[in-house]
């Protein structure tokens, strides 16, 4: 409104010229470019920065950035989803690469040309010694966080720009490395808007549980840099977090399942609110059986999704969490029980994100039709042509997750 | 339920031909008025509030940012969308034609689209600026910057150190 009426005062006296562009006032003319900016995709902003200096104000503000964001999610519901294939290599490497694919409606077959080329978005070489096996990765609002076995990293493919967080005195690594021992995430601080990682440490170890203990140590990225590095968080997980995992983050939460060894002593799933540094336990779908392993994942940063499959590996649950504003809820709705034939999966998307249940399992990527409850394999992402993909070899392992392209920037 | 829908539905015609019924004087910079309904009126959030703030509704409204030829075609959209509440599936398939013969239209001229897109964003038409923005970015989409410039009318002020700036950016991934 205080923009409106700021634009009535000023008398626009002639049109049809680029004269009278000029003479637009500039703050109407702003909301406009911002309404126009917000509908292009990340590589048409990157290229528009040049183009003046409001533009490039504009593409560059915090603001814009979210809001920027919220319509790519929101545009994806409906709409297929774009997954991010990722190679990761079996043998040492020290080559991130990037890659987007385009699921298609009514594609099929693997071998339709049109569904198996993926779109090169980044690669990023990393010093000798950061030499990485196969990894995990999680996504986060167009951001990809990755561990290596002597490093964190966050990128942002869309934007070509990537960080490695630096070591922390506290996560000394024991039994072999980080390979072995992180406990991981990447998630949004409502509250600040600034993203944090997250990393645990062993306050000691026991082969008993009960004297085993956990801390983790928090790092804001774009926090100003300044010494602030990594901080402990003060209270502590009321038990260890299993290893070797990335937490998932939903909503300003972020979800870790707990070491096998203590999964006797709490059932449920250990949960961090960002924005308080606060530990807590969410439970889980009444329905899962107590010693079944499940996997979680996140949907478009809005559901946690637990998935299990049941004892004689047949069927496949699902259940989603909505983690909806302030409060953490524990309603778990169970979504679907589908004939599954093998054992674990990732849940990639769900309706009404996507048409039909789309899986990973390996390199396959699989899609339910809930009309006719028959299980495809329609993408694999070891026979995909990798855009650019030089250097690649026969050996190499993938992996993938949902992406949404964003601006959110990267900094120390 | 079909019952319950059915008397909401026509509870919403009436309050619909109510706030219709009074008429609402729009002036363009030129000085030209255009009598329109209020419920077209209404598509505009500016006005709208204007309207509900208890403003001069006798008077009618001047628009000194809009003129003549372009608070016309802005009238003919929210005519279309504020006079008629789409029900069934044809009425909201013939809407989403008018939308798209309108912008095909609005397409052709991009000086005017753009001049459109402005009274668009000034009398807040939530709906037509989507539309019309939309046009928009899907035009400027391949654009280079030097091209962003002249579509714009947006004279050049960036010094040899933001360029550089930007291009480090860019590049030191």
């Amino acid at each position: 409104m205080k923009k409106q009426k700021m634009g009535v005062k000023r008398k626009r006296k002639s049109r049809g010229s680029t004269q009278t562009r000029r003479r637009t006032p500039p703050e109407l003319m702003e909301d406009m470019v911002k309404e126009i900016l917000v509908r292009l995709p990340v590589k048409s902003l990157l290229r528009f920065k040049p183009a003046c200096r409001a533009w490039q104000a504009i593409i560059d503000d915090p603001v814009f950035i979210r809001a920027h964001l919220r319509r790519s999610i929101r545009l994806q519901v409906g709409a297929e989803p774009q997954l991010h294939p990722q190679p990761s290599q079996h043998v040492p490497s020290n080559r991130y690469r990037f890659h987007q694919w385009q699921l298609q409606r009514g594609t099929t077959t693997t071998t339709s040309p049109r569904n198996n080329v993926a779109t090169f978005l980044h690669a990023k070489d990393l010093s000798d010694d950061q030499q990485f096996y196969t990894t995990e990765f999680t996504h986060c609002d167009g951001l990809v966080f990755s561990t290596t076995t002597t490093s964190l990293h966050v990128f942002n493919p869309a934007t070509r720009d990537g960080i490695t967080l630096p070591t922390s005195s506290r996560s000394i690594l024991i039994g072999g490395g980080r390979f072995n021992y992180h406990c991981s995430g990447l998630g949004l601080d409502p509250r600040t808007g600034m993203y944090k990682v997250v990393q645990a440490f062993f306050r000691s170890q026991s082969m008993e549980p009960a004297e085993t203990k956990m801390g983790m140590e928090v790092f804001t990225i774009g926090g100003g840099g300044g010494g602030a590095g990594w901080r402990e968080i003060t209270s502590d997980p009321p038990y260890p977090a299993k290893r070797f995992q990335i937490g998932v983050s939903v909503c300003g939460y972020m979800f870790w399942r707990f070491s096998e060894r203590h999964t006797k002593l709490e059932r449920g799933i250990l949960h961090l609110s960002l924005e308080e540094e606060e530990f807590g336990i969410t439970g889980l779908p009444d329905e899962l059986d107590t010693d079944s392993s499940f996997l979680l994942d996140e949907l478009l940063g809005r559901d946690l999704c637990v998935s299990a499959s049941n004892t004689s590996c047949t069927m496949l649950n699902i259940w989603t969490l909505p983690v909806a504003d302030e409060s953490l809820c524990t309603l778990w709705q169970w979504r679907y029980c589908i004939e599954y034939p093998w054992s674990l999966c990732s849940v990639m998307a769900l309706p009404p994100f996507s048409d039909e249940i789309i899986l990973l399992r390996g390199n396959n990527i699989c899609r339910y039709d809930l009309a006719t409850s028959k299980l495809k394999i329609f993408g694999r992402l070891d026979r995909m042509r990798y855009q650019l993909g030089e250097g690649a070899r026969k050996s190499e392992l993938f992996s993938a997750m949902p992406f949404i392209e964003s601006l959110v920037r990267i900094t120390y | 339920m079909a019952s319950g829908s059915g008397a909401a539905a026509a509870a919403a015609d009436a309050e619909e031909k109510e706030s219709g019924s009074r008429m609402i004087t729009l002036t363009s910079n030129e000085g030209k008025a255009f009598v329109v309904t209020e419920a077209s009126a209404r598509q505009s959030a500016t006005i709208r509030s204007m309207v509900d703030d208890g403003g001069c509704v006798d008077k009618g409204f001047p628009l000194p940012n809009v003129d003549s030829k372009t608070l016309a075609r802005v009238i003919q959209y929210s005519d279309e969308h504020g006079n008629k509440e789409p029900h069934t599936v044809d009425e909201r398939a013939a809407l989403a034609k008018f939308d798209r013969d309108f912008i095909a239209e609005l397409d052709a001229d991009k000086a005017f689209l753009y001049d459109v897109t402005m009274a668009a964003n000034y009398l807040h038409i939530q709906g037509l600026l989507a539309l019309t923005t939309q046009c928009v970015a899907d035009t400027i989409k391949g654009k280079t910057p030097e091209e962003i410039r002249t579509a714009f009318g947006i004279e050049y002020d960036l010094t040899a150190q933001d360029e550089k700036e930007i291009k480090e950016e860019d590049t030191h991934a």
